[in-house]
């Protein structure tokens, strides 16, 4: 586990690849905005309810278990749950391994996961919910 | 210096202690980036924010209205504005894609389980941010969203009914819902949230960063 430790100045060298990384990330965030500017929709109006309503695409995962799972309350649990797991990783993975190949359980199931919220933001995207 | 040194000694030690601080060179690296860059999202968000926040007017009868005049009529009102929206949108995808480098680096194993907890509460807190946010323009899709939102938090056990009238600030939806979520959107996320970063960054300069694998 001893390893040579290899170490690059905060000054000039680690500052100047930072200033440099978050420069590109500005210019990224203005040609997106200059690109694709934010539009008006229209205003609220209480009394019509929009057909085929889907949240932005990070709620969608867990909007798309709230509408496929019959029962609401376990619909409303079953993302919470997931929430509540990243919460707890440390604790559910208490090995001292770093290398994903060495702990293939837990990345397995992790990896799981991620994959499922994957699928169901993609498939929440694709199909028409309600309405 | 001296002229600092002289009126608050100790400082220069401060200032060398920062400059000379050596980093681990495996972190020169994107995915060690992401943290950094998700941090950068927020204060892109706190300045445009502050600009949009001059000219919005948190009433159910000016929101859309005041959201209108900055997107049309105030100067680089369009660019802040869109700015402000797709900088939201990087710091979730950042703040996912930084919870998955530390995890598949194992980084958040002992010592640094509690760092990890707190970056957990700040997805939440990135994802509260966006939900109050995403009220505040009084669109359509933004109005049905949070009412959607406070009646499934509606249907929680025990806290449900509770939670769903301080959303809607009474048992149907009400004026004031907008005001709660724009006083959480612009004062209380944001204080936590900055909490929960310094929290973050003082582990980080404690525990140091993790060591390659």
């Amino acid at each position: 586990m001893e390893k040579k430790r290899f170490t690059i100045p905060f000054m000039p060298v680690h500052i100047t690849t930072e200033a440099a990384i978050a420069m590109i990330f500005i210019g990224v965030l203005f040609i997106l905005a200059g690109v694709l500017p934010k539009e008006m929709m229209e205003p609220a109006d209480k009394l019509v309810t929009p057909i085929g309503l889907k949240p932005e695409w990070y709620y969608l995962w867990a909007y798309v278990i709230l509408e496929m799972v019959p029962n609401k309350l376990m619909g409303i649990l079953i993302p919470g749950v997931m929430v509540g797991a990243l919460f707890a990783v440390p604790w559910l993975e208490r090995s001292k391994e770093r290398r994903p190949a060495k702990r293939p359980i837990a990345v397995g199931v992790f990896t799981a996961m991620m994959l499922v919220v994957a699928a169901l933001t993609y498939y929440g995207a694709t199909i028409q919910i309600g309405g | 210096m001296n002229w600092l040194e002289e009126r608050l000694p100790g400082i220069g030690k401060v200032a060398e202690d920062i400059a000379e601080h050596p980093v681990p060179s495996h972190t020169l690296n994107i995915f060690y980036c992401l943290g950094g860059l998700t941090l950068l999202a927020f204060l892109v968000q706190c300045v445009t924010g502050l600009f949009l926040a001059l000219y919005y007017k948190p009433t159910p009868e000016a929101a859309f209205a005041s959201v209108q005049m900055i997107t049309n009529e105030v100067r680089f009102g369009a660019t802040i504005r869109s700015l402000h929206h797709w900088a939201a949108n990087l710091m979730i995808l950042l703040v996912f894609l930084h919870m998955l480098r530390v995890y598949y680096t194992g980084s958040f194993k002992k010592p640094r389980e509690l760092n990890w907890l707190a970056g957990c509460f700040l997805l939440v807190l990135s994802l509260g941010l966006a939900f109050t946010g995403y009220l505040l323009p009084y669109e359509q899709l933004s109005y049905w969203a949070s009412v959607i939102g406070a009646e499934t938090a509606g249907s929680l056990p025990v806290v449900g009914a509770t939670m769903k009238i301080m959303m809607q600030g009474g048992i149907k939806v009400t004026a004031e819902m907008l005001s709660r979520f724009y006083v959480l959107h612009v004062m209380i996320l944001p204080l936590v949230t900055i909490g929960f970063l310094v929290a973050h960054f003082i582990m980080i300069r404690v525990q140091g960063i993790s060591d390659p694998m």
